[in-house]
């Protein structure tokens, strides 16, 4: 059964007497057809994301195509696998998760999960399509889908379970849908960017992974582009709350300002800051996103991070006043002394390297200097607060 | 007093009366920590092309200022300090009125608003002109003011910061 461990692979049984031995009457190839088609759908959605701008591929279409491997004995027992056109191989799983994800929503009575990918028009022709589904069925025939494993429980289509269904996905407000032409108002914005959480779930099958962020909030991540990640992911994944805090960083996608997933990972890396104050500080830090001033601000540099941490260690161990700790609008960390009388304050920049200052009141200028070795930035914090 | 060189845009004007208090608003709330107040609250964001805003006491009362920049602003108002003309032109820079430059039409200026000019200074230099206003500021305390009353709320909440 090789083939069942391949990503994608799916069974789906017909069950009644027209199915007995195996047989596979044409006219049910239909709904077979019909499977493919909310997952060319949702494929061609995830590639326009991928290319606002661009027209779908002439090829795409017919290149998301499923094929059946085998029929085994008994019922007609289909095992489906995607044919291998490698152009949008990408794209085959992450549409088949969110035909998936729909299918069984509809037929176990939960709610029919959002479908961020598609736009309006594209959501209804999807549902209307999964509705569509088990429309050849006659009394006593069922379609059974294997969501997951070929052994795990499958949904049960028939006549009877389609009714709810059906209405579960289509809604009175489906038939208010304008036939406008489709206008790509769910498009993506990219950016490489690094987010702060925890590693909660892989899925090695996938490559996927769950990227839980420090208020809760999910995400989820893929690994295809960077298969070499597989071993960082696996020695940080923990399902608890106490899993170690990781740096993920790639390129994240977000829909109308709203986190959506990382679509690529170039970097997976466990982040620890001391249980202390300052470090909770500096942990929170490490949540920010680009404009978290809301004035342009740059996301806080993982270098200036450890470097922050590093001198305020040795802060902390020569028993000094902590001072103020806070981000940079160029993306680094401040530490500051500040009182009506005195300004003293090492900032470190983006690159790690630092600046300090000091200004006494009335004094016309201040002393600055700068450099990039940690040490001297505590001998001056030595110097100017002991 | 310094001697300042001021080279000022259509529309804009010196604010001359040197006991004017400039309102700042502290915002966002990452500027605070514990009871400190960074220095870079009292300068210019990367959005703002060297002109910090601040409000001017003789039009505006800290409370409006605040409650203005908490309703309009994408961050609310954390807390309110103060310089006064006096000080920013002893700190060596100026206070500029701009109201009467143009704005673009999707844009709204606050009542009163000004700015303390950083234009074109390098950064040793605006580090010290945020760190002088910051210590007259800090000399003068946290101008006392109440976070905005959110919608439906009869009395403004407390703000736990404090």
């Amino acid at each position: 059964m090789e083939n069942q461990e391949r990503p994608g692979f799916k069974r789906v049984r017909l069950t009644g007497a027209r199915f007995d031995g195996g047989r596979l009457p044409v006219d049910s190839l239909v709904e077979l057809q019909k499977y493919q088609d909310i997952v060319r759908i949702a494929a061609e959605a995830e590639w326009k994301q991928e290319h606002p701008n661009e027209d779908v591929p002439s090829d795409l279409w017919n290149s998301v195509s499923l094929t059946i491997d085998r029929i085994d004995e008994g019922s007609a027992d289909i095992f489906l696998a995607f044919e291998q056109h490698q152009t949008y191989v990408e794209y085959q799983l992450e549409a088949q998760d969110v035909a998936d994800s729909v299918l069984v929503a509809a037929y176990s009575g939960t709610e029919i999960p959002d479908l961020p990918s598609l736009s309006e028009e594209k959501s209804y022709a999807f549902r209307s399509t999964v509705a569509e589904i088990g429309s050849t069925l006659k009394p006593g025939q069922t379609i059974e889908y294997y969501p997951d494993a070929p052994g795990s429980s499958p949904i049960t289509i028939s006549i009877e379970t389609r009714d709810e269904a059906v209405g579960a996905l289509l809604t009175p407000e489906d038939f208010l849908l304008a036939p406008s032409s489709e206008l790509d108002t769910f498009a993506l914005q990219k950016s490489d960017e690094s987010l702060v959480g925890k590693i909660t779930a892989l899925d090695t099958d996938r490559m996927t992974y769950r990227f839980t962020l420090q208020g809760g909030q999910q995400l989820t991540g893929h690994y295809k582009s960077s298969p070499e990640l597989l071993d960082d992911l696996r020695k940080v994944v923990n399902d608890a709350a106490e899993g170690p805090l990781t740096r993920v960083t790639g390129e994240l996608q977000t829909k109308n300002d709203e986190l959506f997933r990382f679509w690529q990972t170039t970097s997976v890396e466990q982040v620890q800051f001391d249980d202390t104050e300052w470090g909770h500080r500096l942990a929170t830090f490490t949540a920010l996103r680009p404009d978290w001033d809301g004035a342009g601000a740059e996301q806080i540099s993982p270098v200036a991070l450890d470097a922050a941490q590093t001198v305020l260690r040795a802060i902390t161990e020569a028993d000094i006043e902590r001072p103020g700790v806070f981000p940079t609008p160029e993306g680094g960390i401040l530490l500051e002394w500040g009182s009506s009388q005195r300004v003293v304050s090492v900032e470190f920049l983006e690159d790690g390297s630092f600046e300090t200052f000091s200004l006494t009141a009335g004094e016309p200028r201040g002393e600055h200097s700068f450099g990039d070795n940690l040490a001297f930035a505590v001998e001056f914090v030595k110097a100017v607060r002991a | 007093m310094t001697d300042v060189q001021v080279e000022l845009k259509e529309g804009e004007q010196l604010v001359g009366e040197l006991e004017e208090i400039g309102y700042r608003q502290i915002t966002p709330h990452l500027l605070r920590d514990g009871r400190q107040v960074a220095t870079s609250a009292f300068g210019p964001s990367t959005a703002d092309a060297g002109k910090p805003s601040y409000s001017r006491s003789l039009i505006v009362t800290a409370q409006e200022a605040r409650d203005w920049h908490s309703a309009n602003a994408r961050k609310p108002s954390e807390a309110v300090y103060g310089v006064s003309v006096g000080e920013v032109i002893q700190s060596g820079s100026v206070v500029v009125d701009d109201s009467d430059c143009p704005i673009a039409n999707d844009e709204s200026r606050a009542p009163g608003h000004c700015f303390v000019d950083f234009r074109g200074l390098p950064k040793p230099e605006e580090r010290e002109l945020r760190a002088k206003l910051y210590m007259h500021a800090m000399e003068r305390g946290e101008i006392p003011t109440e976070p905005l009353n959110q919608d439906g709320a009869l009395f403004s909440l407390p703000d736990s910061s404090h």
